[in-house]
């Protein structure tokens, strides 16, 4: 019994003390640096719409009306000269992350940035604004090993590149992404339109859809099949993500999903891309060294 | 498996890690399950101080709005109204497909019911506008119009060959002078 008990604390324990390839760490920071930088070029020509005080938001009426406090950074800044100043910075802290020049520091300041935007203008925010932000948290309490980083040669000499580390944050951005999906299928289990299988024609008849039209409704019979199917694959991506062998299904299947609604929809990119990232967590080292191989990089340092 | 005991880094790791990992795995539910269970206020004061929310809608209301116009109409005592865009600044015209968010914030602001706080500050922002624009006098009253187009039913759009349908919904009128003096400007240095 104390044997089991113990066997069963070790395996806990492993979920988050196990040791992982730093690799899979540096592939989540790139991704998530390069997708930060995206999104916050989209947002940058509507800056003094959204954060200024000549904008379409009230500060103060969002200050007002902000559960909690009101932490932004945009509380300082007013102006469009101060709006730009501090996106340019965000957007130097994304640069930073990307190349893995003091992560840590660049991780907190994009960390800063999500919350600071998300609380100025709570209106605004998209599907894809909630992804980055809990896992810009996660990026931030993560290990951030210096490999694939451009450390300068002194800070190399200093310490060794650390080739495994905990692997605790890829835990919590699997979870997080397994998340997304079952949270998604269990809050449409009410939905009378998802569970009569009509979303998808109401979703192609809609704003969000590329190409609304008339032709929508010679597919109904078909529609119905894929709402059904899209509801099947999320619920279903978790669990192939999680067995090893059926890992590369699990990617597929995500892939397709989404590029499927970017294809679709309308301005669905960044969400696309947001949702790849977390994907990069369930990797495995033989996988970096096929990805290695493959853009003939030096090993991991 | 591990057989060493673990040091104080990692026990901190494994605390705080489990921590989150138990919010991830409340946040899995519904929002509407949760408030069945009593511990959603931790839940709760736990999202609210890291900031990662875990509501994941996705489509799940069904995106039954067709197209959506906004304008603002001006009018001004014996001349013609005439239309400006809704954006500020610059009063420029709203089109879905290229503010997205703006989008969103039409409907979080005009469509929701209790977001009516949000509307009154858009309409006193969009009167300044109007006024510093030097086209019009105070006494001009405007008027925010939003013209959504909602789907029908698959059976109506079969029946009628047409897929949507308008429901205006009108803000106002209200005189630009009032919308300003709700709002005065900061007074200037002596």
């Amino acid at each position: 019994m104390k044997s089991s008990t113990q066997n069963l604390l070790s395996r806990f324990t492993g979920l988050f003390l196990d040791p992982a390839d730093a690799r899979l760490y540096a592939s989540v920071r790139i991704a998530f640096a390069f997708v930060s930088l995206l999104n916050l070029l989209q947002i940058w020509p509507d800056r003094e719409i959204y954060f200024t005080d000549v904008g379409m938001i009230d500060q103060e009426v969002v200050r007002k009306y902000t559960i909690g406090a009101y932490l932004s950074v945009f509380d300082l800044c007013h102006s469009i000269s101060a709006v730009s100043t501090y996106m340019l910075f965000s957007g130097a802290g994304m640069l930073l992350l990307l190349l893995g020049v003091w992560p840590r520091l660049a991780a907190g300041v994009v960390y800063v940035w999500y919350v600071s935007y998300s609380m100025r203008a709570p209106l605004v925010l998209v599907g894809w604004d909630e992804v980055l932000r809990c896992t810009a948290f996660l990026v931030l309490i993560s290990p951030l090993p210096v490999c694939w980083s451009l450390r300068s040669r002194k800070a190399r000499r200093r310490s060794a590149p650390e080739l495994q580390v905990p692997r605790y944050g890829l835990t919590l951005m699997q979870v997080q992404l397994a998340g997304i999906y079952l949270h998604a299928v269990l809050a449409r289990l009410d939905n009378e339109y998802w569970m009569g299988g009509d979303f998808m024609s109401f979703f192609l008849l809609s704003h969000n859809a590329r190409w609304p039209g008339l032709w929508v409704l010679n597919y109904g019979l078909l529609l119905k099949g894929v709402t059904y199917l899209v509801l099947l694959v999320e619920l279903a991506i978790p669990f192939l993500l999680i067995v090893r062998r059926w890992r590369w299904y699990g990617f597929a299947a995500g892939f397709l999903l989404h590029a499927g609604i970017s294809l679709m929809a309308y301005n669905l990119v960044l969400f696309f891309l947001s949702m790849m990232m977390l994907y990069l967590s369930f990797l495995q080292p033989e996988d970096m060294d096929r990805l290695e191989r493959g853009l003939k990089l030096p090993r991991a340092r | 498996m591990r057989s060493s005991p673990l040091s104080s880094r990692e026990k901190v790791i494994v605390v705080l890690a489990s921590v989150h990992l138990t919010f991830l795995l409340f946040g899995m539910l519904p929002a509407s399950w949760r408030d069945w269970i009593h511990v959603s206020p931790v839940f709760k004061s736990y999202e609210r101080l890291t900031r990662c929310h875990q509501l994941w809608n996705m489509f799940e209301t069904i995106p039954n709005m067709n197209r959506l116009e906004a304008r603002l109409v001006v009018k001004e005592e014996g001349r013609k109204a005439k239309e400006e865009g809704v954006i500020l600044p610059g009063l420029r015209r709203f089109t879905q497909h290229d503010y997205v968010r703006l989008n969103n914030w039409m409907v979080n602001v005009i469509f929701h019911p209790t977001r009516g706080v949000f509307r009154e500050a858009y309409m006193r922002s969009a009167a300044t506008a109007l006024l510093r624009t030097g086209r019009y006098t105070s006494k001009a009253e405007l008027t925010l119009e939003v013209i959504p187009a909602y789907t029908r039913s698959l059976k109506g759009v079969n029946t009628l060959k047409e897929i949507a349908v308008e429901r205006p919904s009108v803000l106002g009128p209200f005189p630009l002078g009032t919308l300003v003096s709700n709002h005065p400007p900061a007074p200037s240095a002596p």
